[in-house]
């Protein structure tokens, strides 16, 4: 069986923590196949406006890590800290045997040479952007995806904060990938009581831990035979964005004071293993 | 040699836009390295409507007959009085009276309305253009006048206000043609979709006048505009002159007529009306559109694909309204979100700090200030909608905090 994960290269810590899901579940991960940073084109432009839009913080984290940690401020020892902390994909890959192809673009003709070499019968999305129809026809099985969101009423970005804003349970669902956004045939889905996180990053936190182990333990099934892909009626939600932080600050209310939800769906809440 | 040809015309648009004046300098410079006012060091939005609403009393100031100057240019200054906008104005001065509790934005507010009744024509239109040029009679800028006077009846139940805005409306109607558009007397003698914003004023004429022959002639015109949609939402006849690829500006306008025509035709359930369906269905592909590429282009295509690399900025203020305005009656919050978004982009482009009086505070028409909707000027109107846009944001805003119990929130804003 040929799993392989798509994800950034700059977000290898998703991608590891795709992987060791899966491993968990009986199902080896045989690729990665990771989309670098795009280069800038007009570098000395965008070092200005980094210094001005995030300050020199964000120049220092450029730093090779020496360089930064030579830096006696302590803007230089967080920078250092931050390298440091981020997981290497290529160390990973190197102790489970497992290719790793590292490419500009996810859509490109590169990545779709790379995935055809590697005759995936399932591929794993693990934070990309859009994948077109191209490489969605490789995988023998299909593609799968975890979402944050209850589908098929919240497609797109920070849906639990929508879920949250619109007093409606906040959830997972594990997808079928198709050319649209969040418009594959579900697999699998669950609603989590989030009343015990208080702020959005105490709930981003559970529902990560959640989700890459409820979409390892849904592939798992779904290669089974086990379950049925249910199709989605796109009429039946829309499609949310980047919620803007005007608006998170009255979902960060809403959890302060112990979210419960105003609607219940049909979905039951599963138990949640972990603690905020 | 295109791009020799290409950098001789850009150099010789940034000479004949005085570069060279430290204040004009500054803001090409900022422009080029694109940076605009980071989120973290943001004012709250009272700060920048202030300065918006200085920089519009400095345009009135600049002219002697009570008119808003039109724009004010890198090349020579400040225009003269321009009568469409200084008509639509007047309702911003008004509201902002109210808001900010200073009677004297109504005294300058009243002051525009009494310079228009001057200049209206003996055929009841009023004039196109600043009055630098010959007068010609113009529909769309007469709807806008009719915006303002009417309002300003409603103020000060003055009846010329009244007597002027329905010589006007009698004036549009005239000129009507049987499809419901018009054709003559606009702007480069050509059939406009936008012109849903004079039929606008025309509803708010008839229910003022109890008068229906406004309201008759306003639907037809709505009728056609509707006709004129195409099945992504895209409006055709909607450009100035090119109609393959409207400004935002003009998109932004036909939607406003619709949604403010809906308001008033079905002021308990606008959603329900066809004229605000056709408003949404644009409003929506827009807002995609926008979230998607985060960032809102100033030019669009029948499939809202836009290849124009500046922004328009008085379209984004114009279109953070139009959200609002839907996220009003439909309380759908994406609405709202990508209006405090585009707004925020446009505060984030607003000089606070140059010396220039007709920099500080305004808005450009286009960011970078050299792209071609209004380049190297602030126009009148840029900062009216802006103010608009943000005294409803602050509206919306306070009203959702204060239905959550968030009062800490909103001060903490």
């Amino acid at each position: 069986m040929n799993i392989i994960v798509l994800g950034k290269a700059w977000n290898s810590g998703k991608i590891i923590d795709i992987a060791q899901a899966f491993m968990d579940e009986g199902l080896p991960i045989t690729g990665i196949v990771a989309m670098t940073r795009p280069k800038q084109r007009h570098r000395l432009k965008s070092v200005v406006q980094q210094l001005h839009f995030e300050g020199r913080q964000a120049i220092l984290r450029k730093l090779p890590r020496p360089l930064a940690a030579r830096r006696s401020s302590g803007a230089g020892k967080i920078a250092s800290d931050t390298a440091a902390a981020k997981p290497a994909l290529g160390p990973f890959c190197k102790q489970h045997g497992i290719r790793l192809e590292l490419v500009p673009d996810l859509n490109g003709a590169q990545a779709e040479s790379a995935l055809k070499s590697m005759q995936p019968d399932l591929l794993v999305l693990g934070g990309t952007p859009i994948i077109r129809a191209n490489i969605l026809a490789i995988p023998e099985h299909g593609t799968i995806n975890v979402h944050m969101g209850l589908l098929p009423k919240y497609r797109g970005r920070s849906v639990a904060e929508w879920a949250i804003l619109e007093d409606a349970p906040v959830g997972l669902t594990v997808h079928l990938v198709d050319p649209g956004v969040d418009t594959g045939a579900i697999l699998q889905q669950q609603t989590v009581d989030i009343s015990d996180c208080a702020t959005i990053a105490e709930m981003r936190q559970k529902l990560r831990y959640l989700q890459h182990r409820m979409m390892a333990a849904s592939a798992r099934e779904f290669l089974r035979g086990h379950l049925e892909p249910q199709p989605q009626r796109k009429e039946a939600g829309k499609q949310y964005y980047e919620m803007h932080p005007a608006l998170k600050a009255v979902v960060e209310a809403k959890l302060a004071r112990g979210y419960q939800p105003a609607t219940t769906d049909a979905i039951p809440p599963q138990p949640v293993p972990t603690p905020c | 040699m295109v791009s020799i040809v290409h950098a001789a015309k850009q150099a010789r648009d940034l000479l004949s836009a005085r570069i060279y004046r430290p204040s004009h300098l500054r803001i090409s410079l900022l422009d080029y390295l694109d940076l605009r006012t980071p989120p973290q060091r943001m004012y709250p939005n009272p700060t920048y409507i202030q300065a918006a609403m200085d920089w519009l009393c400095q345009a009135q100031d600049a002219t002697d007959d009570g008119g808003v100057a039109a724009r004010y240019r890198l090349d020579s200054g400040w225009m003269a009085s321009y009568p469409e906008t200084t008509g639509y104005i007047i309702p911003t001065f008004f509201n902002y009276a109210e808001f900010s509790h200073q009677s004297k934005y109504r005294a300058r507010a009243i002051r525009m309305s009494d310079w228009l009744i001057e200049i209206q024509m003996e055929s009841g239109a009023f004039p196109g253009h600043t009055l630098a040029r010959k007068p010609i009679p113009r529909v769309f800028n007469t709807g806008q006048i009719i915006l303002g006077l009417l309002r300003a009846y409603q103020e000060t139940n003055k009846t010329a206000y009244l007597q002027a805005s329905i010589r006007a409306g009698d004036w549009l109607v005239s000129v009507q043609e049987p499809d419901g558009s018009w054709l003559r007397y606009t702007f480069y003698n050509r059939t406009h979709v936008y012109h849903t914003c004079v039929a606008w004023p025309l509803i708010l004429l008839s229910r003022i006048t109890g008068n229906e022959s406004y309201q008759l002639s306003a639907i037809a015109n709505l009728d056609w505009a509707l006709s004129c949609q195409t099945e992504s939402g895209w409006f055709q006849l909607n450009g100035f002159r090119d109609d393959r690829l409207p400004f935002l500006h003009t998109i932004a306008y036909t939607i406003t007529g619709l949604l403010e025509s809906a308001y008033l035709l079905k002021p308990e359930m606008p959603q329900n009306s066809r004229y605000f369906e056709a408003a949404q269905k644009a409003s929506e592909a827009l807002l995609h559109r926008y979230e998607i590429r985060r960032y809102m282009a100033a030019q669009f295509d029948e499939n809202w694909k836009s290849p124009a690399s500046f922004s328009c900025l008085t379209g984004n203020c114009q279109m953070a309204y139009n959200w609002l305005r839907i996220y009003q009656c439909t309380r759908d919050a994406r609405y709202l979100n990508g209006a405090v978004k585009l707004n925020e982009f446009v505060k984030s482009t607003q000089d606070l700090q140059s010396r220039n009086p007709g920099i500080r505070g305004g808005i450009k028409g286009s960011h970078p200030i050299w792209g071609s909707y209004i380049r190297y000027s602030y126009p009148n109107w840029a900062a009216k909608f802006f103010v608009d846009a943000l005294m409803l944001e602050e509206k919306l805003v306070k009203d959702l905090y204060q239905r959550q119990k968030l009062h800490e929130y909103h001060r903490s804003r």
